[in-house]
């Protein structure tokens, strides 16, 4: 079974992929502020929001467009292990790769950032710090002390609120980029936009701004739900293109296949 | 693909509980709707107005039954001889053994009689109500029936307030004219009917009066007095000519010279 709804429920296949992000009016605004805020003589910058709002996607488009012009490392997934961390981060600086038996000591680390300050200043995006334990968090803290590197970090809202409120590790924040949830016109255009670049323009003007309200009364404007919720829409439109394509309608959205897709996912009882 | 078969039956099923949902809440407002339409416009005995003020007519009663009293008690010398002392308990007694005895009910209450307007305050009763023995029922006595005269008259002499004397003649009337109702139902007398046409022309309900008219008329056609308060009724509702035309027919038939009168009377515009 192939069509061009196939192709289609791919591109909403969540993904944090330099392509697939969308340009909005306040993911834009965002970015902005976290790019100028890279020259500024900053520690540290925090990316706060709920899940599914856009974190990921923001700091892979900082690494993808900075990737080049500056000394900037992602670390996508957390390292949880604090001996796997100390690697990452000795490497990526030092370009030399460390023997498997071998382990970083974090003074010597802290002595060799020191050594070359003023020289290089090195940016790293650390995705899920939500994740990572107390003694790492300290430990990259006072990584950052050293002004040679930055670290840019997201956070959810609702985790580890109390490691940030902690007056050590606020005095060493001094930009907070808050993303919250798109709003009806947002989410419009996120949809529309994500079609249109892959060329489903047909299907995109099909949709009404009913339509996409109805979405956003069951994701809440969230993206990664936005994205489930329409993988699951166009996955059901192919099973009806490829056998009983005529119950689909060419000019109108239909409304059915976005009513069974919530009750599939849950948002709506049977 | 056996698994969008299934989803599309449970939308079939969630589209059908929906709309099945909507229906009963339509169905459930139209009924509230129906139901305070019928209560309002259509049940008679659902008068909110009656209710209101009969509400309204027994507070001031209780409040005012020690100054109201002596008044009945002056009018009614017969019942007064049963009930001698008239305090705000006796009065409510009055009241109940009213409603509970089918007494005859013109003298109870001091109404003003039209027909009989013109007469002097002390010309005597012309006629006198046979009450059969054995009857339960209280005898009318003449002077019971006032008029507007003889009213004024006795509440010059015995009470000097006339706000008094206004709220005992409102509230009585009032009552006079629910246990006339409740009456006629037992009875189903073009009577009773009549006098409560009178009652309501009295107090300026035209609408009530010709109903009730029309009600006496229906029971006993050769009652006279139904055609004339029917008429005049009408006339008081605007319905001049019609009025002129019911007492025309009545007069051809009956050669009744009251009819013939108030033709006149309505013809010159002096009702």
């Amino acid at each position: 079974m192939s069509n061009k709804f196939s192709t289609l429920k791919n591109i909403f296949i969540d993904s944090v992929e330099k392509e697939s992000y969308v340009d909005l009016e306040d993911s834009l605004y965002n970015y902005k502020v976290l790019e100028e805020s890279l020259n500024k003589p900053l520690k540290m910058l925090l990316v706060f929001g709920k899940p599914g709002t856009g974190k990921s996607m923001l700091l892979n488009k900082l690494y993808y467009n900075l990737k080049d012009s500056r000394d900037i490392h992602y670390f996508e997934a957390p390292i949880l292990s604090e001996k796997e961390f100390l690697i990452r981060i000795f490497e990526a600086i030092s370009s030399r790769s460390i023997p498997k038996n071998m382990k970083v000591n974090f003074d010597g680390l802290l002595r060799y950032c020191q050594q070359i300050r003023g020289k290089r200043e090195i940016v790293f995006l650390l995705d899920e710090c939500q994740l990572y334990s107390e003694a790492l968090m300290e430990k990259i803290r006072l990584l950052s002390d050293t002004r040679v590197v930055k670290f840019v970090i997201t956070l959810h809202k609702t985790d580890n609120e109390e490691i940030i409120a902690k007056e050590h590790f606020k005095t060493r924040i001094w930009e907070v980029i808050e993303l919250s949830n798109a709003n009806v016109g947002d989410l419009e255009l996120y949809i529309t936009k994500k079609m249109i670049q892959r060329g489903f323009i047909e299907i995109a003007n099909m949709m009404s701004k009913k339509d996409f309200k109805y979405i956003h009364s069951h994701t809440a404007g969230n993206f990664r739900e936005t994205n489930k919720y329409l993988y699951t829409i166009f996955d059901i439109y192919e099973y009806y293109e490829e056998v009983e394509a005529h119950k689909l309608s060419r000019k109108k959205f239909s409304r059915k296949i976005l009513e069974m897709a919530a009750i599939r996912l849950g948002y709506i009882d049977e | 693909m056996n698994k969008t078969r299934k989803l599309e039956k449970k939308w079939y099923q969630y589209r059908l509980r929906k709309i099945l949902s909507f229906s009963l809440l339509i169905g459930i407002a139209y009924t509230i709707l129906a139901l305070g339409y019928y209560f309002l416009f259509k049940v008679e005995s659902f008068d909110f107005k009656k209710i209101f003020a009969l509400n309204a007519e027994k507070k001031s009663l209780s409040v005012e039954s020690n100054n109201t009293a002596p008044l009945v008690a002056l009018k009614n010398s017969e019942l007064n001889q049963t009930l001698p002392t008239t305090t705000s308990t006796q009065k409510e007694k009055l009241e109940v053994s009213i409603s509970n005895e089918n007494i005859l009910l013109e003298p109870i209450i001091p109404i003003i009689d039209f027909d009989q307007e013109q007469r002097h305050v002390s010309a005597p009763r012309a006629t006198k109500k046979v009450v059969p023995p054995n009857s339960n029922m209280v005898r009318a006595k003449a002077s019971n029936y006032l008029t507007a005269k003889e009213l004024s008259h006795l509440v010059k002499e015995d009470r000097d307030t006339t706000k008094l004397k206004n709220i005992h003649l409102h509230s009585s009337s009032r009552n006079y004219i629910e246990t006339m109702e409740n009456k006629f139902l037992k009875s189903k007398s073009p009577r009773d009917a009549l006098l409560l046409a009178k009652a309501y022309y009295g107090k300026g309900y035209f609408k009530e009066s010709e109903k009730w008219a029309l009600q006496a008329n229906g029971l006993d056609s050769d009652l006279e007095e139904s055609w004339i308060i029917f008429a005049k009724a009408k006339v008081k509702l605007g319905k001049k000519d019609e009025a002129i035309q019911i007492l025309s027919t009545y007069y051809k038939k009956s050669k009744n010279i009251k009819a013939r009168l108030l033709i006149e009377k309505i013809k010159k515009g002096k009702l």
